[in-house]
């Protein structure tokens, strides 16, 4: 567990660096994971991504199927990597959401160090 | 997340005997599994203080209860015919992956406590003490064979090597040592119904998506209906076919044709989940819990018909294990099988000329087919000899025009895995899936070489999620890989010629 600093207070994240508390997010908390996260600055574009995340989830309670996020802000299906550069768990830390499942996991996570 | 170091082969388009390198992958071990998922599944939370006798207990249960078991550790002449077919041996060079080898691991414990010799001469039969470093020795090893049984294929006494895994797994559960992935997943089916941890309206919202989805971009009408009471087939499928690329367009496949053999067909969202991780630990109550959901399902449902959509492992499972588990459907009807293969149904309409199908509509790819272990090696298809290799390309070649196979040592029974089934395609074990992918990746280079191979078709929702996540590391687009019905779907002309 680890504490993290941001513009207004600071937050908790368990070891994998999901936020202990969902309900302690709001966009500067996700500003601050996103920088722990490998980000400058997340663009409009990225925060949309994050918020849709958080909706779907607060509505379903799981991740949506990622074309879903895509089709929402009118981009092609495999947008979350090559037009936002967002590998999908990122974007759900970001969101402040919990561990969504090793299964899950497994699908979303992007490679470490692709070869191109 | 500690971030995983990965070392990626050079691909040459043939996969040799590599020189061995001594604990090369010792270090690269799963995580322990979690107090609240292993007594969920009903397994001690923690190691068990005693947990050597109880260990050495559950190895002689299970010896009672599957004499095979018996007859594997025993029978075993350590002749090495397996050294070199395990790819995971070949892309790590850890001689602890020659099947052998890591089975040894546990044969040695079973013969020093479980045999006369081994009770009385010990080292002098290579039989040892059962240790915390060899149990930790379990828990790396027999976390890096993926039950795959290509193996056994080449064992001259017929070893069944995965049944040797999933004994020693199993004995890790019931003392208190588990392995994360797996529990968590199977508490995850326990909980909410499917391994992917998706609610009903999760998947309803991702049903509506898809159709609205295919119409916006292709035109044609579908239905992915779920939960539909008296409908003639209950579809049963992985819950990636609801949740990730490319499994979402086979699922869209399966919808065309059951729409154009002019049935009435619906998913369920309490047997959401064809997959079933119990077989990865090789415990018989775990897999027949979650094989319960199916038989709960076909309660509700009550439809004529249950077909199964593109998965290796559960096709096993329901092929070889659902009559045992949830058996008889003696309320389904009995002029079909049950349960029904897709590609067997999708093969059977095509045989009737009953699905009009454009193979121009994949003249972009050169299709090549990956036979999953456990359909190749642990099931069958149709009701000829090989129908499970012969159905699935039947069907590739009549929705392309360009299909060709990889080298004969790599497919039909003699396929070499993906490097992610049996329950380790999670991140922490990347490095070890990645070698372990690299025989198959050579077979699929050469083909690409020599014929211009750029489709990797397969049915399993495992190897779609591992190859797609593998083939960005050697070099390939992760678009190269998909269903065999994402093929289907491409070319199905909607419309027109309907009825069986």
């Amino acid at each position: 567990m680890s504490s993290l600093k941001f513009e207004g207070g600071s937050v908790e994240l368990d070891r994998n660096g999901y936020l202990k508390n969902i309900n302690m997010w709001n966009e500067s908390v996700a500003e601050a994971i996103a920088v722990k996260q490998g980000f400058k600055k997340l663009t409009d574009d990225q925060m949309e991504v994050i918020r849709f995340l958080r909706g779907y989830y607060i509505k379903f309670n799981a991740f949506p199927f990622i074309q879903m996020v895509c089709t929402n802000l009118h981009k092609p299906k495999s947008c979350m990597t090559k037009d936002f550069k967002m590998d999908p768990l990122k974007a759900w830390k970001i969101a402040g959401l919990p561990q969504p499942g090793e299964e899950a996991i497994s699908y979303l996570q992007g490679p470490v160090h692709p070869q191109k | 997340m500690a971030k995983v170091k990965v070392e990626v082969p050079v691909l040459t388009g043939s996969t040799v005997f590599p020189v061995m390198k001594e604990g090369a992958t010792s270090g690269i071990k799963s995580h322990l599994a979690k107090e609240k998922d292993m007594v969920a599944l009903g397994f001690p939370g923690a190691l068990l203080p005693d947990w050597k006798e109880r260990a050495v207990e559950r190895m002689a249960e299970l010896l009672k209860k599957y004499k095979s078991l018996q007859v594997y550790l025993d029978i075993c002449v350590k002749c090495g015919s397996c050294t070199d077919k395990c790819q995971f041996y070949l892309g790590t060079k850890d001689p602890r992956n020659m099947p052998v080898a890591r089975q040894e691991l546990l044969r040695k414990v079973y013969r020093r406590y479980l045999t006369v010799s081994g009770k009385v001469l010990g080292p002098l039969v290579d039989a040892e003490d059962l240790t915390m470093e060899t149990l930790d020795e379990w828990h790396t090893y027999f976390y890096q064979c993926s039950e795959c049984r290509r193996c056994s294929v080449y064992c001259p006494y017929g070893i069944d090597t995965a049944e040797i895994t999933m004994a020693a797994r199993e004995i890790l559960d019931a003392i208190g040592y588990g392995q994360k992935y797996i529990t968590e997943i199977i508490h995850k089916v326990y909980t909410i119904g499917n391994n992917l941890g998706m609610p009903g309206p999760a998947i309803q919202s991702t049903l509506d998506f898809i159709v609205e989805d295919i119409k916006d971009t292709t035109g044609a009408e579908v239905e992915l209906p779920m939960d539909v009471v008296g409908a003639d087939v209950l579809l049963v499928t992985p819950s990636a076919d609801f949740f990730a690329s490319p499994h979402v367009e086979s699922l869209a496949g399966y919808a065309k044709v059951f729409k154009q053999a002019g049935l009435s067909w619906t998913l369920s969202s309490h047997a959401s989940e064809a997959g079933n991780f119990g077989m990865f630990i090789g415990n018989f109550e775990v897999m027949r819990n979650v094989a319960k959901r199916i038989r709960e399902g076909i309660e509700i449902i009550k439809p004529k018909r249950l077909v199964h959509g593109e998965c290796g492992h559960a096709w096993r499972i329901a092929y070889s294990f659902w009559n045992t588990l949830i058996g008889p459907f003696d309320s389904l009807d009995p002029n079909y099988p049950a349960p029904q293969h897709i590609c067997e149904f999708t093969h059977d309409l095509i045989k009737r000329g009953a699905l009009k199908l454009d193979k121009t509509a994949n003249d972009d790819f050169v299709v090549t087919f990956h036979d999953s272990c456990n359909v190749a090696r642990g099931a069958r298809m149709g009701n000829m000899k090989g129908g499970q290799f012969v159905i699935p390309r039947e069907i590739i070649k009549a929705t392309c025009n360009k299909f060709v196979d990889m080298a004969p040592n790599t497919i039909h029974e003699h396929t070499f895995c993906c490097g992610g089934g049996g329950g380790i395609l999670t991140d922490e074990l990347i490095d070890v899936r990645i070698k372990g992918a690299m025989p198959r990746m050579n077979a699929y280079k050469a083909i690409k070489d020599s014929h211009g191979a750029n489709f990797f078709a397969l049915i399993c929702a495992i190897c779609k999620a591992q190859m797609t996540k593998v083939f960005p590391y050697y070099g390939y687009e992760m678009e190269e890989v998909g269903g065999v019905h994402q093929l289907v779907n491409r070319a199905i002309v909607m419309g027109g010629k309907e009825g069986i």
